[in-house]
């Protein structure tokens, strides 16, 4: 496949605090129309990953490309086809959620019409135009993580990276936000998603890539990975725990 | 297993307070340990020659004693203002904004056991800088002189106590009459005032009058007639009056369980309403405002609207500025009664063109501060495709913005009344703001807004004395310029200069993310 097939490519980074190494010679690859599923258990270093790729983090070594923009040499021009939403909503208590769409629009520059146009579509699919003109400390946590998603895809990103998206949603929302993925991929964007609910990365993902020490330990569809693990007829939670089991396993080539 | 009890819950307290004592760090009790070392021995080279000096107690009636109930008094009242500036505002965030209570109240621990433990630990956040302070001097009087001395660290410990009592009063009744929503401003503006009040009752008292430290015996006599009377008690009670200490814990003891008894009558509800403070809200009808969406404008309205939308920030900036008049005014009066009367008005325009500069520079260093140290979603704007500079500029003109606003027209006026003044003071605010906003820009550490009280919009203690060198200079350049001696500020302005490019440093810093 031609790199420029891939939304994301991930090349041998590494990156460590002090002498413990969060990221330790990664190689990921997704590609353009797929839903990756990044999984790990805690500390795995999932959120080190996504905060380099968003240019949060420089990495000590290794080289990170999106839509073929390497993020070192060009940070401004891969950060404008990407949008990243942690796992705490980042989100000004202040701002009303309509003029907290307006600041985001402004951030990534989108055109003042087309901005409103969208701003609009988005705040009534997440079910929060009644609620456009509250300040978004009055919201509730479902409602400020729908808040901060409408702000996150107000540019249309290429790459959309999710940190625990279904937190504190409801189940109507958390299935709107699963169809929302689902439109995306079939439009062919790119969405890499972490979560603790195995079930979810389960039914939703193209692929699957599970992560420890900073290490991939495996990828691929979930048949890949149970053959991989062993766990033939296990579901995704079996496969999980079996290959996170042992901290030295072999990781991905 | 056994219900919590209250010094089970106030060990917890202490231990909190001890960690925001130490900041946290590893090495916070290290350092806390080395500064009381310091202070300590600091305080034993003033108290130990002046123990030797002292007449044995009990003070026999004369000037001399005289004089040191006034004193006292007067150091006594300036602490309990300042105790009672303190607890107010201790208590509204340890009651109304700490957000355990709906822990400890969803827990068996009794509500007045949780009220008695915080009210309890109000008091001795309270006291604690006093004791620390005063308490090796004293300490070290009552080891080399009398033993006596300790009754005033036991003062210093009541005033803390009715000063706490005072508090819950004062943040109860503001509760009750204005509601949750205002009684965290109009609480702190209280304790501003009050604060302040003691120091402005002092300039009153001072001005129109020469003060001559040997004339305070004389002054003594002639404010105190009766030693005895009830204003004195504190003051007794520190030169080793055990009646009066014992009546003065008996009051401050009584106004401390009064204040804590009315509290806790509606202590439940008032944290639940206050904590329910905006959560519920209607949402305003379909009014849709057109999107601008330019970058710089973006960031601009953005840090407008949340400035203007916190009334505790523009409050705690306005009480800064408040607090400098304070020490302005006899400034402005001393130079007014300079040289003959036909120089009267210059140099009245030259203060006023001085004053004006360390203001603009002072506001411009805080509202920096909250744009660009103070940014809530810092990997937000790490993660957008703007180069960090655009961000930092963008922010600058936001905090520029009310600057202008604020003082286009006082300058403008200045230059009606005194054009010399008017262009100096035009000059001398646009060097400072400027200055104050470079200041901020190379010496940022990213903070929360909520820690502009904490941090009086100040990164870091070198960029504060920078900051306030430079303006000074400037300041005084302005002063002397428009005074008509414009050769003085020409090393003043070199100073100034110099400090800034020392402040500078060798490769700036950009807008990082907090973690």
């Amino acid at each position: 496949m031609e790199t420029e097939d891939y939304a994301l490519k991930i090349s041998q980074v590494r990156k460590s605090y002090g002498d413990k190494a969060a990221v330790d010679g990664l190689n990921l690859c997704v590609r353009r129309g797929e839903l990756y599923a990044l999984l790990g258990p805690n500390g795995a270093g999932k959120t080190t990953t996504l905060r380099m790729v968003a240019g949060l983090l420089s990495p000590d070594s290794g080289d990170i490309s999106v839509m073929g923009v390497n993020v070192k040499t060009d940070p401004i021009g891969a950060k404008r086809m990407l949008a990243w939403l942690p796992d705490e909503p980042m989100l000004y208590d202040r701002l009303t959620a309509w003029e907290y769409l307006e600041f985001m629009a402004g951030l990534w520059s989108v055109p003042s019409d087309i901005a409103h146009s969208r701003a609009e579509e988005l705040l009534k699919l997440m079910s929060l135009w009644d609620n456009r003109n509250q300040q978004c400390q009055t919201f509730s946590r479902g409602m400020k993580q729908k808040a901060v998603l409408a702000g996150a895809l107000i540019h249309d990103p290429q790459v959309l990276m999710l940190d625990e998206p279904l937190t504190g949603l409801d189940a109507p929302s958390s299935r709107m936000v699963k169809e929302l993925l689902k439109q995306r991929t079939a439009a062919g964007k790119c969405v890499i998603l972490t979560t603790h609910i195995l079930d979810v990365a389960e039914r939703m993902a193209d692929r699957i890539g599970i992560i420890a020490a900073g290490k991939l330990l495996a990828e691929g569809r979930l048949e890949d990975l149970q053959l991989r693990s062993g766990e033939t007829k296990g579901t995704l939670e079996d496969v999980f725990l079996s290959l996170t089991k042992t901290n030295d396993a072999d990781a991905v080539e | 297993m056994k219900r919590p009890g209250a010094l089970w819950l106030l060990r917890h307290e202490l231990r909190l307070g001890l960690r925001g004592l130490s900041g946290g760090s590893p090495y916070g009790p290290i350092l806390i340990a080395v500064g009381a070392v310091v202070w300590t021995m600091v305080s034993w080279v003033f108290a130990a020659p002046i123990a030797k000096i002292l007449p044995p107690f009990p003070f026999p009636p004369s000037t001399g004693l005289l004089t040191a109930l006034l004193v006292i008094s007067a150091g006594l009242a300036a602490s309990a203002c300042l105790m009672l500036s303190q607890a107010i505002t201790i208590t509204v965030s340890q009651i109304y904004t700490r957000n355990d209570l709906s822990l400890l109240f969803s827990s068996p621990v009794k509500p007045w056991t949780v009220l008695v433990v915080r009210a309890t630990s109000i008091a001795m956040q309270v006291c604690q800088t006093y004791v620390l302070l005063a308490g090796p001097a004293i300490v070290c009087l009552a080891v080399s002189h009398s033993p006596v001395w300790l009754f005033a660290l036991v003062c210093i410990v009541l005033l803390g106590v009715m000063s706490t009592g005072v508090g819950l009063l004062i943040v109860l009744w503001l509760f009750r009459t204005i509601g949750p929503k205002l009684t965290k401003t109009m609480a702190q503006i209280f304790s501003v005032i009050i604060g302040a009040s003691i120091f402005l009752a002092f300039q009153a008292y001072n001005i129109g009058r020469s003060f001559d430290l040997l004339e305070l015996p004389k002054r003594a006599s002639s404010i105190i007639k009766d030693p005895d009377v009830l204003w004195l008690l504190p003051a007794r009670a520190v030169l080793g009056d055990g009646t009066s200490l014992f009546l003065l814990a008996l009051v401050s003891g009584a106004i401390f369980l009064v204040g804590v008894f009315l509290f806790s009558r509606h202590f439940v509800s008032d944290v639940a309403s206050a904590l329910s403070v905006g959560a519920v809200r209607k949402s305003e009808p379909g009014r849709t405002q057109r999107m601008t969406t330019n970058l710089t404008s973006a960031i601009f309205w953005k840090e407008l609207k949340l400035l203007g939308r916190d009334p505790l920030l523009i409050t705690s900036i306005g009480m800064q500025l408040a607090f400098m008049a304070v020490y302005l005014l006899p400034l402005l009066f001393v130079l007014t009664t300079l040289g003959e009367p036909s120089d009267a008005d210059v140099f009245r325009y030259a203060a006023l063109a001085s004053g004006l500069t360390l203001f603009s520079a002072n506001l411009a260093f805080s509202l920096t501060w909250i744009s660009v140290s103070a940014e809530d979603c810092p990997d937000l704007i790490a993660s957008a495709p703007v180069r960090s500079r655009d961000i930092d500029m963008a922010k600058a003109r936001a905090a520029l913005a009310p600057i202008v606003i604020v003082f286009t027209p006082l300058v403008a006026g200045l230059v009606i009344l005194s054009p010399t003044a008017g262009v100096c003071a035009a000059l001398g605010c646009t060097a400072a703001t400027l200055s104050a906003v470079a200041i901020q820009l190379w010496r940022r550490v990213p903070a929360r807004r909520s820690d502009f009280q904490k941090t009086n919009g100040s990164p870091n203690l070198t960029a504060t004395l920078g900051q306030l060198l430079v303006t000074s200079c400037l300041s005084g350049a302005v002063a002397v310029g428009a005074g008509g001696l414009p050769w003085l500020a020409i090393p003043l302005l070199l100073i100034g200069a110099a400090v800034l490019g020392a402040l500078k440093p060798a490769t700036s810093k950009t807008h990082l993310p907090r973690s």
